[in-house]
């Protein structure tokens, strides 16, 4: 229980290091919000200057670090420039729709690469573990970006597919069921592009993970009494495999939020990541302070996760 | 299969080759990649026949001449009345070979003629060799700021390694900060609160300067772990007996060691910063126009019109494929090479 | 003779880590000490676990004792600075076991033996390669491996090498520590011929260097020196030349460690105790 007690501090004093340096890393930076306004010559001067005031900016770093932590403890963010609004509730919708993709695709690679890696390792060698291993190689080769404008392409000229965003024109207005086929169909073509880039890694890993506990002395001498062969996969050699396997997971769950910005500014998912990068194009500094610290709690946390996980299935740590 | 050597042997040699292509891109590139032609906007690209209408064998190859088509203002079609002969060694704009040599001599060519085998972007501009240049800008960006990481996370993770106490535990837990941090937001943090309106030259440094600092941590703590198993054994304490200061050790005693991994890293890393390059030069936080980047290149399929029909803008996104292939191969066999390495020992 | 090194009262402990965090120090040195005089050959025996290993440590400023004085000349080794302990270090000199390990991989034989000039800025690259020459005669190795890589030595050269690499910069005391366990009995043999040879009384003073061999092997330590020192539990239980210790064992350890000894017949386990 104390090893866990300790793992959980651990996370907990990495997310608060990471906040410091997310708050240092973005207030260092040169230029603010403010100065675009300045180029403004509609904003007076006065008005800028109260706005300033407003949101603390020309207060030392210190400060607006203990500010922001304090509005933190009430659930709050700070404030948002661009969109004159707080920013938890524009960050939490935005995650929400981030979530919806990744945890969808998260559990579906999983559920495809796990029986793939365990085949693949079970007949290693053979031609079933040849084509796997081939088809994850060719994956593997194939960069994000180019997977997702090449699939991007392939829907827009069969037009299978909605090719963007997360709902249709009007979709508020269909009834109930045909609002979910709508969000569904629009969901296929992301998910698509993150399951198949994610598998290359997962299959690997999953079948090198199950392949060396296969190897194990103790799986070779169940096999040699005769123990079944399904048997022997499922409660011998995975459980053998299970401390990689689930430090894999716990890295599945960290990059739950900062993994997908790349496929969801492809197919305009209106995501964490596009609504992160239009912050830090605009320097709206709250939500990118906010957007990044969410994502780390996400990778801390998974690392975390993992750690639990470990905890329960493996006696060996327990007893540290 | 053949041994892993060999293979070694063959996929450096397949990478050399790749990146010689890029390297001699001046040369390899028909025309200037800057150099628009406002009356041909996104043609398609040229195919290369042998054979004409008329069924006549030509030994030289041959693309035909485009034009609209009738009623159209962005569809070409091939005008079989126009041949237009591929020549080989043709003198064409001019370009400076590695950067240095000027030069004028180009690989293949149309003389006066336009010929472009991947057709052309929204500029007029040859579409093969802004892929060649990009390439130059992308592979380049990816290596020097694999070595930028490499640089500081070796010098970092030696030192620590090797001392130990406070600099060990002050480095190693300023990793793990900057590995618990989102590294793609903070590379595009990063790069975003820096001045962004550069030219190309400036965005080149600060992209992979950016890249490659930030990805200090991982071969950190690898080249830490080699330094601390080797500052305990015999021949460093024998080296220390015979009065070695700490810096000779390193030079001498630790750092040799850790070549391995280092190599290693290396190829892992470069294809990663080169896609961190590109994924930036998508968004328009990398380099910016006119210069050439195969993110830059891929940017304009963010619109739906040129993803609809312009479907050559594409094939920058191929270009980065085989080097991809190379550089897993690569960091491969390396492993493959230190296991069997492990089992010897 | 002038008494080079000597141990006074070493204390020595060890906290192993357990699973279940219960305490327990082990003590591998418990008020250990030992003289060597300039010229002598002593062998420092004990089964494993007896501390002899941690005692030769000491005595070559590889590890620090918790309590007791090393001095060596008579010059407290706790109490000097950096750049005197710089000066004496060389004097006093370790050789492994295992001397896989003493050899940076990548370096020949010729870098091996000429690092420790290198470090202590002695001597030009010709005087160097002259003296890497004798000391690889003096070792008995052929003039003609200084190219070839130290890793590719058998294992006998390498214990060889290892030895000539200590004898570059004169030391005092030369300490081998379990230096010739890990090689074959007919290459033992050989080894303990040459440390002999470089104690011989016929070596001018200034290149012979007093020998210390620490061993779990009864007989070989016999045959090298001429004072047995036996170790168990992190103590010395008893000391003599070595006709004293094989004809007339006192303590339970010397007699077990006689018992275990290649070619000492168990013939001296019946001797009564004295």
């Amino acid at each position: 229980m104390r090893y866990l007690l300790r793992r959980f501090l651990h996370a907990a004093i990495l997310l608060a290091g990471a906040s410091v340096l997310a708050f240092l890393f973005t207030s260092l930076a040169p230029g603010n919000y403010f100065d675009e306004m300045r180029l403004n010559p509609q904003i007076s001067s006065e008005t800028l200057r109260a706005l300033k005031a407003h949101y603390d900016i020309d207060k030392p770093l210190a400060v607006r670090y203990a500010v922001w932590l304090k509005s933190l403890a009430n659930g709050e963010m700070g404030y948002s420039f661009a969109y004159n609004a707080p920013v938890e509730p524009l960050l939490l919708v935005r995650a929400r729709n981030t979530l919806l993709l990744t945890i969808t695709s998260t559990l579906l690679a999983w559920f495809i690469a796990l029986p793939l890696g365990v085949w693949s390792a079970q007949y290693s060698g053979r031609w079933v573990d040849r084509v796997v291993t081939g088809a994850s190689a060719l994956l593997l080769v194939i960069p994000d970006i180019a997977l997702g404008l090449g699939l991007l392409i392939f829907a827009v000229r069969t037009r299978w597919l909605p090719t963007g965003g997360m709902v249709s024109v009007g979709s508020e207005a269909m009834p109930f069921a045909a609002q979910w086929w709508d969000l569904l169909r629009h969901m296929i073509l992301p998910v698509a592009i993150l399951v198949l880039g994610a598998q290359p890694v997962l299959v690997r890993h999953v079948r090198s993970a199950v392949a060396e506990a296969l190897e194990e002395g103790f799986v070779r001498a169940a096999a040699a009494h005769g123990i079944p062969r399904r048997r022997l996969l499922w409660r011998y050699a995975l459980r053998a495999a299970a401390n990689p396997l689930i430090s894999l997971f716990g890295f599945s769950i960290g990059v739950l939020l900062s993994g997908s910005l790349l496929v969801e500014v492809i197919t305009s998912w209106p995501g964490l990541g596009p609504f992160l990068l239009e912050a830090i194009l605009a320097r709206d500094l709250y939500v990118v302070i906010g957007g990044v610290l969410l994502s780390t709690v996400f990778l801390v946390g998974g690392n975390f996760i993992a750690d639990v996980l470990l905890f329960w299935a493996d006696p060996r740590i327990r007893t540290e | 299969m053949k041994s892993a050597p060999q293979r070694q042997r063959v996929i450096v040699t397949l990478l050399v080759l790749l990146h010689g292509i890029v390297l001699v891109g001046g040369f390899v590139a028909p025309y200037d990649p800057v150099r628009q032609d406002r009356d041909r906007p996104y043609a398609p690209p040229a195919g290369i026949h042998f054979a004409d209408g008329q069924g006549k064998f030509h030994l030289r190859p041959f693309v035909y001449a485009q034009r609209l088509r009738e009623g159209s203002f962005d569809q070409y079609e091939d005008d079989h009345s126009k041949l237009i002969p591929l020549k080989f060694f043709v003198s064409g704009a001019s370009y400076r070979l590695l950067g240095v040599i000027p030069a004028k001599v180009h690989l293949f060519g149309a003389d006066e003629e336009t010929a472009n085998l991947l057709g052309t972007d929204g500029y007029g501009r040859d579409l093969f060799s802004r892929i060649i240049h990009g390439g130059q800008i992308s592979l380049f960006a990816g290596l020097l700021a694999a070595g930028v990481s490499l640089l500081v996370g070796t010098i970092v993770g030696s030192a620590s390694g090797y001392l130990g106490g406070w600099t060990d535990s002050i480095a190693m837990r300023l990793a793990e900060l900057c590995l618990a941090l989102p590294w793609l937001y903070l590379l595009f943090g990063v790069r975003a609160f820096l001045p962004l309106l550069v030219s190309p030259v400036k965005a080149f440094l600060i992209v992979v300067t950016t890249i490659g600092v930030l990805g200090w941590a991982r071969p950190a703590r690898l080249v830490r772990g080699v330094a601390l198993s080797a500052k305990e054994r015999d021949f460093v304490r024998a080296a220390q007996g015979f009065g070695a200061s700490n810096s000779y050790i390193l030079r001498r005693h630790i750092l040799p060691q850790t070549k391995s991994v280092i190599l290693t890293q290396a190829a892992i890393l470069i294809p990663q910063y080169i896609l961190a390059e590109v994924t930036l030069s998508f968004l328009g936080l990398g380099i910016p126009e006119p210069a050439p980047s195969w993110g830059n290149l891929l940017s304009s399929l963010q619109q739906y019109s040129v993803l609809s029909s312009y479907w050559w803008m594409y094939l920058p996104a191929m270009a980065m494929v085989p080097f991809f292939f190379g550089y897993l191969a690569l960091s491969s066999t390396l492993q493959e090479g230190r296991r069997a390495a492990k089992i010897d020992s | 003779m002038e008494v080079l090194l000597v141990a006074e009262n070493l204390v020595k402990e060890y906290a192993p880590r357990r699973l279940r965090g219960a305490g327990g120090v082990v003590r591998a040195l418990d008020g250990v000490s030992v003289e060597i005089r300039a010229g002598a050959r002593v062998g420092i025996v004990g089964a494993s676990g007896s501390g002899k290993s941690t005692l030769a440590l000491c005595l070559a400023c590889v590890a620090r004792p918790d309590s007791g004085a090393i001095r060596f000349l008579n010059r407290d080794l706790a109490q000097v600075d950096e750049s005197e302990l710089r000066e004496i270090r060389p004097l006093i000199q370790l050789v492994f076991q295992d001397s896989a390990g003493a050899f940076n991989p990548k370096f020949t034989v010729g870098e091996v033996l000429e690092e420790p000039w290198i470090l202590q800025r002695k001597l030009n690259p010709a005087e160097r390669r002259e003296r890497a020459a004798d000391l690889l005669e003096r070792a008995g190795l052929p003039g003609n491996i200084l190219g070839r890589m130290a890793s590719d030595l058998s294992g006998g050269q390498r214990q060889r090498l290892a030895i000539a690499r200590a004898l570059a910069l004169q030391p005092k005391v030369l300490i081998l520590d379990e230096a010739l366990s890990a090689l074959d009995y007919s290459v033992q043999a050989q080894i303990a011929n040459l440390l002999l040879d470089l104690s011989d009384k016929a070596v001018p003073a200034a290149e012979r260097p007093a020998v210390v061999l620490i061993s779990h092997d009864l007989a070989m330590a016999t045959r090298i020196s001429d004072e047995i020192v036996v170790m168990q539990g992190g103590r010395i239980v008893e000391r003599g030349s070595p006709e004293k210790i094989v004809h007339a064992p006192e303590h339970r350890a010397t007699r077990e460690l006689l018992v275990c000894t290649s070619g000492v017949s168990a013939e001296f386990d019946q001797r009564p105790a004295v």
